[in-house]
């Protein structure tokens, strides 16, 4: 039995921008429709009910799903009145911002939406990487965003995406949102891109100075999350992630296309339809168990080429879908993600081997202190 | 042409030397540093009394009182091979910090503040290194400066057996003593020691070589080997005839006499002149004055058989391996150069004004108590405290981190391993003060 159900609903294909990245498709007017809405909450709350799962998750993602605001507060206003006694609901957002008013940011804090900014960083990146439909930027827009967001939740997390062109800048981008006020920071990379040896060679000289960073705001006493840097070292003072910790693909966590078809991770919800990777419709009587199972058991195939790799457990590779953004299936390691983790774990370990001989106060109780994220969260809130 | 990027297993790796999920959660080390909450939450937490529920199971250390008798690492254990005190804050770094954390913190503090404590039945003088008198806030530095000596030592190793010792037993060892057999019970030469009241020094001296040394040893060879030890020990004493404890004729004396209460009046007697010539052998005492307390103190003596002497206990107390402080000295120094006929009296009070200016150990331990019952905040840091000793001293670093001496970064590494002590102070400080703020009297 797992602890934790998390459901992702895609309420539309539309966005306002076009990210460079971006892996959904065409940005085409096809929201969820009020009837494929309500269908899904039911389909969810029945999931759940039936796992007797303790926590619900449900985020709002799209395209951008601010778009379909009136349907994303349907949903949210619904599933608290539908809550099965002794659950307990929480909700995310995944936003790029632009959207985002003060009207707007009071009507989600008071419905408890977690906000979760999508920002490249420092504006000429921004600008570049993610310019709206017309081709402009939307940096001025992000900033405008970014002081009403942080006003109504200090704990916002923001996800800042590096792609080969911006691989050399992920230390000033992640300085400058620190600077604007975000304390937690997802920064990923593109794995669908054509990485090479040379973009390496830069995301490597960036992490080194990212790593400067880390140790320098460590040893100020000040508290942020950055995943590419905290997970690694979790992985180490932690233990690999156990399989009740990772979605499963499709086992514990799920995507709701705006047409109601069923995906195991957000990764594979695009205006084209992928069949191979469809797990059911909410439509068509739910789940269909034996792709479900048949997908998640793929994904959970030792993966020949790491059997003799020393990192395993501590990499990313467990992980299906990067490997379908990399390498298009789900049974193949990411040579992406190896060449990543194989240049930024001994980085990281580094770095944090410093700071260990240090005793530094930060640092251990971070990475030591089982009650360090709620006393961190309380931090930020007093 | 572009590299392409390939999947190439790490055979080897060993990295990452910070603790990992199967060894022991650092945090459970007692140096480990308290969490560092901010000024700002602090005050909010102390508001809503948030502290209690972020406590569980001592993953965050409690905000509570951060400088409990347990933490100061008394008893003082000297240490077996005599490798001496380790690297740590000097007792006027810790003063300069103090004031300035006690400032930030808004307390009004003076320095070296005498405070008297008294109950029903007994009464406490102590000094405060650094104190507010209004909110009742201070701390104690200790060192040997401010302590009494006697009292912080462990137990273990002041401890001597006392056998019971008849007085043909008693006989028997001195005549055993005097033709140089070794067939006799060392624990009652060491009792007679004790009698005599032997330096802490060599006391400890004596005990740990002997441990030390013939450790290894059968138990006749180890006797054997104490018996040659204790012998070249009175043997040295002999030689400086005027510096020792048993003075040759107080020995012979003390080998004629049948019963045990003239060895041990010869032996006080003797005590109480040695005591005084380690006194007045910087400071020139006079010889005459000298005589006339010798002669009272043997005519009391004398007169009161079977009781230890108070003068001499004062005198023994007074001369603690350390150095005194001024005050004592000038006052000891004033008594043996001019006869006083008050001189019992006035030595005593020395020995009393002198223990009212040092923490005993029961007194450090009764802070816990007044903090407790929220009557006196005074936090002891004491020399002897882990938390703010250096992890690593020049040599650990020379050692385990293959620096050089003199190298730039065998310095740096030093100044990062003080900063880290100052820094552990520092933030205990932070709890203290805020903890006690907190308590009611604030």
């Amino acid at each position: 039995m797992t602890q934790t159900l998390a459901a992702t609903f895609h309420l539309t294909h539309q966005c306002n921008l076009r990210c460079t990245y971006c892996y959904t498709g065409t940005k085409v007017h096809r929201p969820m429709s009020r009837e494929v809405a309500n269908k899904s909450l039911l389909f969810v709350l029945d999931e759940a009910r039936k796992a007797q799962v303790k926590f619900l998750d449900i985020t709002f993602f799209g395209g951008e799903p601010l778009i379909e605001a009136e349907l994303l507060f349907w949903l949210a206003d619904s599933f608290q009145e539908k809550l099965p006694p002794g659950m307990t609901l929480s909700f995310r957002i995944s936003t790029n911002g632009t959207l985002l008013t003060e009207t707007m940011m009071q009507a989600l804090a008071q419905r408890d939406i977690y906000v979760s900014l999508s920002v490249d960083g420092v504006p000429e990146i921004q600008d570049i990487q993610r310019p709206n439909a017309a081709g402009k930027g939307s940096s001025a827009a992000i900033e405008k965003a970014i002081p009403i967001l942080l006003h109504s939740n200090p704990c916002a997390s923001v996800t800042t995406v590096l792609t080969p062109n911006s691989a050399g800048h992920a230390a000033e981008s992640i300085d400058w949102l620190y600077q604007k006020g975000f304390r937690y920071f997802n920064l990923t990379l593109d794995y669908s891109a054509d990485w090479t040896m040379e973009d390496m060679h830069r995301l490597e000289k960036s992490y080194h100075k990212l790593a400067h960073w880390y140790e320098e705001k460590t040893q100020q006493n000040q508290r942020f999350y950055l995943s590419c840097f905290d997970e690694r070292i979790r992985s180490h003072t932690q233990g690999p992630p156990g399989r009740d910790e990772r979605c499963n693909l499709g086992q514990r966590q799920f995507s709701i296309a705006p047409d109601g078809a069923l995906y195991p991770c957000i990764q594979f919800v695009t205006t084209e339809t992928l069949p191979e990777f469809m797990i059911g419709h909410v439509l068509h009587g739910g789940f269909d168990e034996n792709c479900r199972e048949h997908l998640h058991s793929c994904s959970e195939k030792p993966k020949d080429a790491c059997s003799t790799c020393a990192l395993q457990g501590r990499c990313a590779s467990w992980c299906s879908c990067i490997n379908f953004a990399s390498t298009g299936t789900v049974t193949q390691a990411s040579p992406v993600v190896c060449y990543h983790e194989r240049t930024l774990m001994p980085l990281v370990d580094a770095m944090a081997n410093r700071l260990w001989r240090k005793r530094n106060q930060q640092f251990l109780h971070k990475h030591y202190n089982p009650l360090y994220p709620m006393i961190d969260y309380l931090e930020h809130l007093v | 042409m572009k590299k392409q990027l390939e999947i190439k297993p790490v055979l080897r790796y060993n990295k990452a030397k910070y603790p990992r999920y199967t060894d022991p959660n650092p945090l459970d080390d007692p140096k480990a540093l308290p969490y560092p909450f901010s000024k700002r939450m602090l005050e909010w937490a102390m508001a809503v009394g948030i502290f209690g529920a972020t406590s569980i199971e001592g993953m965050t250390q409690e905000v509570g009182n951060t400088f409990t008798f347990d933490q100061t690492g008394l008893p003082y254990m000297p240490a077996i091979y005599g490798t001496g005190l380790p690297d740590n804050l000097s007792n006027k770094e810790i003063r300069e910090i103090v004031m300035r954390i006690s400032k930030d913190e808004g307390l009004n503090v003076k320095e070296n503040v005498p405070r008297r404590y008294s109950e029903a039945g007994f009464s406490l003088e102590f000094p405060i290194s650094i104190f507010d008198e209004d909110k009742k806030i201070g701390f104690a530095i200790l060192d040997f400066s401010n302590m009494d000596r006697n009292s912080i030592i462990h137990e273990a190793y002041k401890e001597i057996p006392k056998p019971a010792i008849s007085a043909p037993k008693m006989k028997l060892m001195w005549e055993q003593f005097a033709h140089g057999k070794l067939d006799f019970f060392l624990r009652g030469w060491l009792d007679l020691e004790k009698q005599a009241l032997w330096t802490k020094e060599e006391n400890d001296f004596y005990k740990l070589f002997v441990k030390t040394t013939f450790s290894s040893l059968s138990t006749k060879e180890q006797k054997e080997g104490e018996w040659l030890f204790y012998k070249m020990l009175i043997k040295d004493r002999f030689k400086k005839n005027e510096k020792t404890f048993y003075t040759k004729p107080a020995i012979e004396k003390a080998l004629q006499e049948e019963n045990w209460l003239a060895l041990q009046q010869a032996l006080d007697l003797n005590f109480f002149i040695s005591l005084l010539h380690e006194f007045t052998r910087e400071q020139e005492g006079d010889e005459k004055v000298l005589e006339q307390y010798i002669t009272e103190q043997e005519r009391w003596l004398a007169q009161n058989p079977g009781k230890s002497s108070n003068v001499a206990n004062g005198l023994a107390e007074l001369k603690a391996p350390f150095e005194v402080d001024a005050k004592v000295k000038t006052a000891l120094q004033a008594l043996f150069q001019k006869y006083n006929p008050k001189w019992k009296e006035v030595l005593l009070d020395i020995l009393n004004q002198f223990q009212n200016s040092r923490f005993s150990l029961a007194e450090i331990k009764n802070l816990d108590y007044w903090a407790k019952e929220k009557e006196l905040f005074v936090a002891p840091i004491s020399f002897d405290d882990d938390r703010f000793k250096y992890y690593y001293t020049e040599e650990k670093l020379m050692k385990n981190e293959a620096l050089f001496k003199d190298s730039p970064e065998l310095q740096r590494a030093k100044m990062m391993t003080k900063e880290a002590a100052i820094k552990r102070l520092e933030e205990n400080l932070r709890l203290y003060i805020n903890w006690a703020k907190s308590q009611g009297k604030y």
